[in-house]
Order: structure tokens, then C-alpha cells, then sequence
């Protein structure tokens, strides 16, 4: 498994302040390892559906169902581990790779 | 008439809260001095302690969901009261499902407390009906529209879309038995979320047609004036103008679908380029950024107010 950068954490927390326009939080305000969700920053399912959507534009990487959504929105570094872990196997597959 | 930035202003009133305020239970109510005086209007006008979350009746305070229109109503009046004393400006007053009752009222269409009476005699009549406690309404995030219709229609009838918040934000209604289907299709189907709403009727569908008359007798002793700043409904997509339209729009409503991503794409034709929302939570905000990523949306609150 590869290891998740801490320059892409920081651009994850980019991507969810710009894409939930968070205009008073700055990326050093969010924590890599809290709940997104009801705790923490207090998202809800209308902010995941933006996730979801900057995911895709941003890494190319889809949020299948629900389930899925809910382990990968646990964190920050959840979301950057699932970005490593499935970035470009979209396109591999499309290849033919195995 | 004042714009911001060049553009109009539309105040947003959002329909019921989906669960409890943060505040309630943190201050003692009754007689003690309340920090605002629309909860102390609420005491004397619809016996409900807005602190303590009850209704003086005890057959009133059996129904969470007249508790939360009415407290929605108070935050609501609240936020507007705020905004109206800072000397901020408006130009249109819009509404979601049962923020009409506050639109009204920030509108000066009705008193403040007709406004109240009228929240808390329709939350009952709804409670109160034959259809009541034997349907309900789920939230939908993530489906689009075609994936939506086709749910409701592979549910087999009583299900309908209630809410169009946007091009992948549904609210469906219906029987207890089709919301409990329809919340396990969407989440098969890749719904990123299916939520049950704390709401024991299935608003906005034509199932609560058998409450219209009732509705219909009880506003109709209540006084309704011509609204002195436009009032765009959530489904007509133009302004509320004369009383006897108003009284039909709030028996209709009821059993209509909201159409909120119909009602913003016609405001920001009309030229709204700054949204606020009036009340604790900022759902319409965020409806609105998925709408229209580039224009202003955001929430006024209550912040100290409470």
C-alpha cells in the first residue's frame, strides 16, 4: 500500500475549503485525524455529495454508495488514503491492466 | 431599493428543523427573563416554552414535529429581527416548505402572532389527521432526477418527490412502507445518502389532500395583508400578491412539491446575486452553493440572540 503524502493531505484540505467554501477556515484550522462529519467541522450529507464531486474532478477517484462514503469520510487522512489507493485504477482498468 | 454589490438581496426562510436546537435545555424557561422577546410571545400567545421544549397541553406537547415548526418559526423571526434592527438592507423574501409563515410575517403580510397561531393550528391539524403517523418523508442525496422518478415509480405508488433541492438533492414522501423501500432502494442504487425526516406526515404530497378543507376553515378567521416586500413562493416561481391567492397557496402547498432549485434559478433571473438565510442552521445556504457555486449564499444565524 502506498504511503499518503503530507503534501497531498494538505491539498485535500484544500479541496474540501474550496469546495464547501469554508472562507473562514484556512487549512491549518483543520485537524488531518478529527470527524468531519456531526463532530469536528460538523459537515452534513449535503457537503458530501460536494466531496464526492470534487473527488472526481480533482483525482478521478469515484464514491461509490453510501457505504463506502462513510469510511472514506471519516478524516482527512482517510479521504488522502482512499485518493492513493484508487487513483488511476479507473483508467488502468480502462487499459487493460491488471 | 438597495443592492448589495450591485445586485438584490433574497432572504431565505428555511422550512422545520430536523432535529432539536442545539440551545434548548441549556436555560431555564418559564418565568425566568428570556433574551429575546418573541420566546416570551410564544409563552403568553402559544403556550410553548421554547427553553424547555414543551407545550403547556399535554395533548399538544405529544407532537415533536409542532414543537419543531414552531421553534423553527421563533429562530427564524429571530435571525430576521436581527437583520431588520442592523439596518440591513433586502429586496425579495423567499421561502422553503414551512418557511412560509415566517416569510409572511417579514413580509408584514401577518402580524407576528397570527404568524404563530397559524404555524402552530396547521402543525396540528397535519398531526392530528387520518394520514398522520402513517407516513413520513426521507431525504435523498446523490440520485439524479431520471434515478429518482424511477425509484418512486419502482416502489409502486405512494411514494413522490416532495422537495427538488437541486439536480441531485430529492425529498421523497409517501406511506411508511414506501419510505422504507424507497430509502433502501436509493442507498442500492448509490444514493451517497437516504434519511428518514422528523416529520410524521408526508408533506408536500397528495396524500395529505384530506386535510385541505380543514386547513382551509382554519386560516381563513386569520388576517392577511397584501405582502409589502415581494414574497416568491417555493413552486409558483413569481411573487405572492392578494390575500385570497395566499390563503390558496397555503392550503395547496401542502400537498405540492417544493421546488427550491426552481425557485433560486428564477431569483437569480431576476437578478439576487446575495442569498441569506434566516435561522440557526444554513441547509438553504448550502442548497443554493450547489445551485450556483458563484453567488453569495450564506446564513444570518441567531449567534447571542439565544
Amino acid at each position: 500500500m502506498v504511503g499518503v503524502t503530507e503534501e497531498l493531505i494538505q491539498d485535500i484540505k484544500q479541496l474540501i475549503i474550496e469546495r464547501l467554501k469554508l472562507e473562514e477556515i484556512a487549512a491549518e484550522d483543520i485537524d488531518t485525524d478529527a470527524a468531519l462529519f456531526g463532530e469536528g467541522l460538523g459537515l452534513d450529507s449535503i457537503d458530501a455529495l460536494e466531496l464526492v464531486i470534487g473527488l472526481e474532478k480533482e483525482y478521478g477517484v469515484s464514491i461509490p454508495d453510501a457505504e463506502v462514503g462513510k469510511q472514506v469520510f471519516q478524516s482527512v487522512r482517510t479521504i488522502a488514503q482512499y485518493v492513493v489507493d484508487n487513483q488511476g485504477k479507473a483508467v488502468a482498468a480502462a487499459d487493460g491492466a491488471p | 431599493m438597495a443592492h448589495r454589490n450591485g445586485g438584490k438581496v433574497a432572504l431565505c426562510f428555511p422550512g422545520q428543523l430536523n432535529k432539536v436546537p442545539d440551545e434548548i435545555g441549556k436555560r431555564s424557561g418559564g418565568g425566568s427573563k428570556l433574551p429575546h422577546p418573541f420566546f416570551e410571545r410564544a409563552w403568553e400567545r402559544a403556550d410553548f416554552d421554547f427553553f424547555s421544549f414543551f407545550f403547556q397541553r399535554e395533548e399538544e406537547d405529544q407532537y415533536l414535529s409542532v414543537k419543531l415548526q414552531v421553534a423553527t418559526f421563533l429562530l427564524s423571526m429571530i435571525s430576521f429581527d436581527r437583520y431588520r434592527k442592523k439596518g440591513s438592507h433586502w429586496d425579495v423574501i423567499t421561502e422553503h416548505s414551512m418557511g412560509i409563515y415566517a416569510a409572511l410575517v417579514a413580509a408584514e403580510a401577518m402580524s407576528f402572532d397570527d404568524g404563530l397561531m397559524m404555524v402552530k393550528g396547521i402543525g396540528l391539524i397535519l398531526e392530528q389527521g387520518e394520514q398522520a403517523k402513517s407516513g413520513g418523508m426521507v431525504a435523498v442525496i446523490g440520485l439524479e432526477s431520471e434515478a429518482i422518478k424511477k425509484l418512486c415509480s419502482d416502489v409502486g405508488g405512494g411514494l413522490s418527490v416532495a422537495n427538488v433541492n437541486g439536480s441531485r438533492q430529492f425529498v421523497l414522501s409517501g406511506a411508511t412502507t414506501s419510505i422504507e423501500q424507497g430509502l433502501k432502494l436509493a442507498l442500492q442504487r448509490g444514493a451517497i445518502s437516504a434519511q428518514r425526516l422528523t416529520m410524521s406526515v408526508p408533506l408536500h404530497s397528495p396524500l395529505m389532500e384530506s386535510i385541505k378543507g380543514a386547513v382551509h376553515a382554519f386560516i381563513s378567521d386569520i388576517s392577511i395583508q397584501p405582502p409589502q416586500t415581494p414574497v416568491v413562493s417555493h413552486w409558483c416561481g413569481r411573487p405572492l400578491h392578494d390575500p385570497d391567492e395566499i390563503r390558496d397557496f397555503l392550503v395547496e402547498e401542502l400537498c405540492r412539491p417544493v421546488d427550491w432549485e426552481g425557485c433560486v434559478q428564477y431569483l437569480l433571473a431576476q437578478g439576487v446575486t446575495c442569498f441569506v438565510e434566516m435561522g440557526p442552521a444554513d441547509t438553504l445556504t448550502k442548497l443554493i452553493r450547489w445551485i450556483d457555486r458563484d453567488v453569495k449564499a450564506l446564513s444570518y444565524g441567531v449567534h447571542d440572540a439565544i
